[in-house]
């Protein structure tokens, strides 16, 4: 089959395409969105830096997961490292 | 000037074919976009799909899948986005860091701990695997380098990857960024004016970490639209055709 680029289209190539189903919240996080968010990402951090920093890094983590300077360590959207 | 403007819509027709002959390979395999990141795992919020991301050190390009909670999307009909990074060790993002730290003083950064990552673009997907927005980021939410929409500009100018990530895949988004350079030029600098406008305001704590802000600029695509606008600007040159192998 060949097709001009001007006929192509994705919604007829996606057309019979399964939809993904949504993604479920992680067991680990009855609270609300963000918290939960905060709590997960804090929680991959600690252990994170926990094993590659040791004890200083583990603590500076800690902090981090909460409200002032995680920024410095790293967000919820983090790439890994 | 106009050779430029030429060899730009060249290389953007050259992505739209690019980005055709993704889908129309997955159409043939009744495959999902997804289906070589997500690997067969159940989607849960928040986890990195690969949950190591999909890391190339060798051309320094990095990206992963993630879904937010329902109330955390970035709205309209998002399943999911891709954060795409580039590793600032790598030799080809060599940055000029004179014009990078005039960059950092002018949005009130100046002093900011050199991290090895720079998030360059998110893409939001619907979930048939079709791109719906771009959007960037505030610097908490990934918590690495703010690079100046120049540098960014330049880095996915050169997005590759090759010694990892789903080939597929790998295609899609560096044809996507072709496709939509103009788009994504203009989002990366609405987003240093948002910075610039957010160092200049008085403000309680600084713009970058301000946990209020997590989107700084993003738009809604249509890839069916941009290639039919780009199909009709072409309409009167030569005829390239794509060939569908079903």
């Amino acid at each position: 089959m060949r097709q001009s680029i001007a006929t192509l289209s994705i919604a007829a190539l996606t057309a019979a395409t399964a939809a993904l189903p949504l993604a479920t919240p992680a067991l680990a996080a009855p609270m609300g969105d963000s918290a939960a968010h905060a709590a997960k990402c804090g929680a991959k951090r600690r252990a994170k830096c926990g094993a590659k920093c040791g004890a200083k890094k583990s603590a500076r983590c800690g902090a981090m997961s909460g409200s002032q300077s995680k920024s410095k360590s790293g967000g919820m959207c983090s790439g890994k490292k | 000037m106009q050779r430029q403007e030429v060899s730009g819509a060249a290389a953007q027709r050259g992505a739209a074919r690019q980005l055709l002959g993704c889908y129309a390979a997955l159409a043939a395999d009744a495959a999902h976009l997804l289906d070589g990141v997500v690997q067969g795992r159940p989607l849960v919020q928040w986890e990195h799909y690969p949950a190591d991301d999909f890391i190339d050190r060798e051309t320094g390009y990095q990206y992963f899948y993630h879904c937010h909670a329902p109330g955390a999307r970035t709205g309209g009909p998002e399943h999911g986005h891709f954060h795409v990074f580039a590793r600032l060790d790598a030799d080809r993002h060599r940055l000029d860091e004179r014009s990078e730290a005039d960059f950092l003083a002018l949005i009130g950064a100046g002093a900011r701990p050199r991290h090895a990552l720079a998030h360059l673009l998110a893409v939001a997907l619907t979930p048939k695997g079709v791109p719906s927005a771009l959007f960037t980021v505030n610097q908490w939410v990934t918590g690495d380098r703010v690079l100046s929409a120049r540098a960014v500009v330049r880095a996915l100018a050169g997005f590759e990857m090759r010694s990892a990530g789903d080939p597929l895949v790998n295609r899609w988004l560096a044809a996507l960024i072709g496709l939509f350079r103009s788009q994504i030029a203009r989002l990366l600098a609405a987003r240093d004016r948002r910075l610039l406008a957010g160092a200049r305001a008085p403000r309680r704590e600084p713009l970058l970490e301000d946990r209020a802000i997590e989107v700084l600029s993003s738009v809604a695509i249509d890839a069916d639209r941009q290639l039919r606008a780009l199909g009709q600007g072409r309409a009167a040159r030569a005829q390239v055709r794509l060939r569908i192998s079903r």
